[in-house]
């Protein structure tokens, strides 16, 4: 499946990640989403991303001069980015957990159900 | 902007110009936010990549849109923006409102609002039952205070039939909830709007309803208190003391109205501590000065007893005399000038003194009799 596709619904799950790991800069934030593996991911959707969780109080920002080229902006994690992520996070698990059950099939899914 | 010491490559500058301009119908705000850094950003990447990227600044500036959860630009110039259609317009508004309620500050109370729905459904169902209530040709008095006008049992019925509506329509059930047709939205949107207005509008009637109804209540309260009584000066008449034109107090005065009611003069409270006169064996109530026991006789054996009754002590002994204005000062003696009324047949005088004298009531038959009605 086209991972673009997939990335949609967790993206904002992804960059609060790897925002939490670390502050970064746009696409210090791309490379590492890349580097863990998520390599089809668009440098604008994580901009976007970066911007729009800034804006819903999730991230805080900064600009870091830079002696040899343009300046950079930083994000870093705030409680609401913290909540969020939590919260997102046991969303996804159960998500995972539950698509899990279901490719493996109806019997596995009702041994789990029952279990 | 965040421009520099070292040169930007002029490819990368060029690319974040296209894409700010691509990105002008947003608010300067917006647009700072989604582009600053981006230089910076670029320049690693083509560093790291070439200059590949630098491409296609239309589909970066979609891509920054989409995903920093703006709209998608109009057309491709802002400055050809066609006019919204009405469900662009209501997508518009209402992803201005969840940009707004899903603010960090504003977000908790949201969620307080938001579990406070059903209040809300039932609010506005109160309201269009009033509002239904008042289409009900008629004004029933004695309904409900907070839905007026009807009869308290449809009343309740048109709210439970309400509630049930406007609870079918908060959970999509039922036409205009759960249509993403435009009409339905903006239905439901004036409703809704409708409904907020109008609650603030509705309770304020109410309260002057209910203001209303209350000095209703009193000036019947007061009237019905009165109906079979004398007002006089805005206080119940009980007893008439009553003099002649010479100041001299009289008795056994009988009183009668315009229309030759006897004057009704019953304070129902003072009624039984009052004596009245006697015409056979029937009580007149509109003989004046009318006795006065000591103790109420609430008992046919106790009204029989008259000890300790007597004619009240007028607040005054004699009145100054006076003249009347239709007969002229032809006789000064006592006996001549009677301006008593027509109907007033004095039978009997407290002093006994001027019993047998002439009733002359017919020279003064002038229509005076009004003037001296309360």
């Amino acid at each position: 499946m086209d991972q673009t596709q997939l990335l949609k619904g967790v993206l904002d799950l992804a960059v609060l990640a790897v925002v939490q790991a670390e502050d970064g800069y746009g696409y210090d934030i791309v490379r590492r989403l890349r580097d863990g593996g998520l390599t089809e991911v668009g440098e604008a959707s994580v901009y976007g991303t970066l911007r729009r969780l800034y804006a819903a109080g999730a991230l805080t920002s900064y600009v870091v001069p830079s002696e040899s080229g343009p300046h950079r902006k930083y994000y870093g994690i705030t409680p609401i980015g913290r909540d969020q992520l939590a919260r997102q996070r046991s969303d996804w698990q159960a998500f995972s957990t539950t698509l899990d059950g279901i490719l493996d099939g109806p019997v596995a899914a009702t041994q789990g159900a029952s279990a | 902007m965040n421009t520099i010491e070292l040169p930007v490559r002029p490819d990368v500058s060029a690319f974040v110009a296209r894409v700010r301009e691509l990105l002008a119908d947003l608010s300067e705000e917006d647009r700072l936010e989604l582009t600053e850094g981006l230089e910076a950003d670029l320049t690693d990447q083509v560093a790291e990549q070439g200059g590949g990227v630098l491409d296609d600044p239309e589909t970066y500036a979609r891509e920054l849109r989409a995903a920093g959860g703006f709209e998608p630009a109009g057309r491709r110039s802002p400055r050809l923006r066609r006019p919204m259609t009405a469900t662009e317009a209501l997508d518009d508004l209402r992803a201005r409102w969840e940009g707004l309620v899903t603010h960090p500050r504003v977000a908790p109370g949201w969620r307080v609002l938001v579990a406070l729905r059903p209040a809300w459904w039932v609010l506005r169902a109160w309201a269009a039952a009033v509002v239904v209530a008042r289409l009900v040709p008629g004004w029933y008095p004695y309904g409900l205070t907070w839905l007026p006008g009807v009869d308290a049992a449809l009343g309740l019925v048109i709210l439970v039939v309400c509630i049930i509506g406007s609870t079918l329509v908060g959970l999509g059930k039922v036409w205009p909830g759960g249509s993403a047709g435009v009409l339905a939205r903006t239905v439901l949107l004036l409703l809704n709007v409708t409904a907020v207005v109008a609650v603030p509008v509705i309770n304020e009637q109410l309260d002057r309803l209910s203001w209303d109804r209350y000095s209703q209540g009193y000036d019947e309260a007061r009237w019905n208190g009165n109906e079979e009584g004398l007002v006089n000066r805005g206080a119940q008449v009980c007893n008439i003391a009553a003099y002649d034109a010479s100041g001299q107090p009289l008795a056994g005065v009988q009183l009668f109205d315009q229309a030759g009611r006897p004057l009704a003069v019953d304070c129902w409270e003072q009624q039984a501590r009052k004596v009245p006169w006697m015409l056979g064996d029937v009580a007149r109530w509109n003989v004046f000065p009318l006795g006065e026991r000591d103790r109420p006789a609430r008992t046919e054996r106790r009204r029989e007893d008259l000890t300790g009754a007597a004619f009240p002590t007028p607040d005054r002994a004699t009145t100054p005399e006076v003249t009347h204005p239709l007969v002229p000062e032809e006789a000064e003696t006592d006996d001549e000038v009677e301006p008593e009324r027509t109907r007033v047949d004095r039978s009997e005088r407290k002093d006994g003194q001027r019993d047998g004298r002439q009733r002359d009531g017919d020279r003064e038959k002038s229509g005076r009799e009004d003037d001296r009605m309360p």
